[in-house]
């Protein structure tokens, strides 16, 4: 039964490589290379004939919270035992798995592939590699390139971006700066030294799920906006996909190209946003004193 | 400018907010009429978040929602971070904004899986099917021309 389990979860669903696993199987590789992003969505590769009925979750002895289907304890692609470090984040996830309906559809559940990311760490990186990794994002970050073209979109980016960047300038004590420039604007040294500090004090669960909505938002002001709950994730995505929001403006909204993308979009960021808020979060209970 | 999207049966033109017609409104108008709701979503009430999730919860539980692990826990916690005074309380508005970016996700979650089962979720569409989805319809005949001979 744990070998048949195993063969279940060898259909791994990680955040950072989601895209490679599955694909090498015999003769689909040149096909499933050239499509790339299309096969992860492709309905037969990765959907599962749903195998459980009931979840729930359970904490052990190390105080980590445990997930099982029908009394079978969840594992990760990697096999490693699925651990959350608290409640909210394991109802969450329970919550996943128990909301597929005949097929397990892995492309929905942004919150076990994140933790089978941390746990497996299926690309064997150290919290300094993420680190570098997210803020090199920074030199290339989206509310920084304005454009000079239509004044309509010109003036859109002033009004949206400047009052972000001007709160993250503030906040952090650091300069940024927009450019017109394709080379994008000089960020100093001490701007990065700064942000690199800071990430430095989440922890490997909290950094994954940063950099998994830095990837998404192409954003790292916007993304501190979000984790540091300056921006919802509706604003954030807005105003990460600004230019696509000013030409729906102009030339219609598409439902099945548009709507559709935002709503990815918007899931993931929140997904990440969850993440991080709930792995980096420690709940104190403060009772009150009663009065005599 | 001037490009008959609007002619196409199932291409959907719609600003998402007002029901006008997009050519009335001047951009900078447009684009404030739907920031409000953007900003709105900035200031939504713990309330309606929480009966957002439960509603989340129900839409993928079906009747026994009240069950679940999920809807025990989120009315919990919603109960618990109630305050009595007035008072400026930091924790409840960061639990706020996570249970914001949950309904979000849940949400966000249900509405592209619908679109992907709608548009994506069939595999390849037949040449007329497409055709119709961008209002066009192909020739009856082969031939092309000549066929009223």
């Amino acid at each position: 039964m744990l070998r048949n389990l195993m063969r279940l979860y060898r259909r791994p669903s990680y955040a950072v490589s989601d895209r490679c696993p599955w694909v090498c199987q015999g003769g689909q590789a040149r096909l499933s290379t050239l499509l790339g992003n299309a096969k992860a969505y492709s309905t037969a590769a990765s959907e599962r004939k749903k195998f459980y009925q009931d979840v729930s979750i359970s904490q052990g002895d190390d105080g980590l919270y445990e997930i099982s289907l029908d009394r079978r304890k969840l594992k990760t692609p990697g096999g490693k035992l699925f651990t959350v470090p608290n409640e909210a984040l394991a109802i969450a996830v329970a919550t996943e798995w128990d909301a597929q309906k005949d097929t397990l559809k892995f492309y929905s559940m942004h919150l076990t592939t994140l933790c089978n990311t941390v746990l497996d760490n299926p690309t064997h990186r150290d919290k300094g590699q993420i680190i570098t990794a997210a803020l090199k994002f920074l030199e290339t970050d989206t509310v920084c390139y304005r454009v000079e073209d239509p004044s309509g979109m010109v003036e859109l980016q002033k009004n949206e971006w400047d009052p972000v960047l001007d709160w993250i300038e503030k906040r952090y004590n650091v300069v940024i700066g927009s450019s017109c420039n394709i080379m994008g604007p000089q960020i100093p040294e001490q701007t990065k030294d700064t942000f690199r500090q800071h990430l430095g004090s989440y922890n490997l669960w909290a950094l994954t799920g940063l950099e998994y909505v830095i990837t998404q938002l192409k954003s790292v002001v916007l993304s501190f906006g979000l984790i540091d709950r300056h921006l919802t994730v509706e604003q954030a995505v807005l105003l990460s996909r600004l230019e696509e929001e000013y030409q729906i403006q102009h030339w219609g909204n598409v439902e099945w190209a548009h709507d559709y993308d935002m709503y990815e979009l918007r899931a993931r960021t929140a997904a990440g946003s969850l993440f991080v808020h709930l792995s980096s979060e420690s709940s104190t209970v403060k009772r009150k004193l009663l009065q005599d | 400018m001037e490009f008959p999207l609007s002619e196409c049966g199932s291409v959907v033109l719609k600003s998402k907010l007002c029901q006008e017609p997009i050519e009335t409104l001047g951009f900078q108008e447009k684009w404030r009429r739907d920031k409000l709701r953007f900003k709105m979503a900035a200031l939504i009430s713990p309330l309606r978040v929480c009966r957002g999730i439960l509603k989340e919860i129900r839409a993928l539980k079906g009747r026994e929602y009240k069950q679940t692990l999920a809807y025990n826990y989120v009315l919990d916690q919603f109960r618990k971070n109630q305050v009595s005074s007035e008072r400026y309380c930091r924790a409840q508005e960061e639990a706020l904004h996570t249970s914001q970016s949950y309904l979000c996700l849940l949400a966000s979650t249900r509405l592209h899986l619908a679109l992907h089962n709608l548009y994506h979720g069939k595999g390849e569409r037949a040449p007329e099917e497409v055709a119709g989805m961008v209002g066009l319809r192909l020739p009856t005949q082969p031939g092309g021309k000549g066929w009223e001979k």
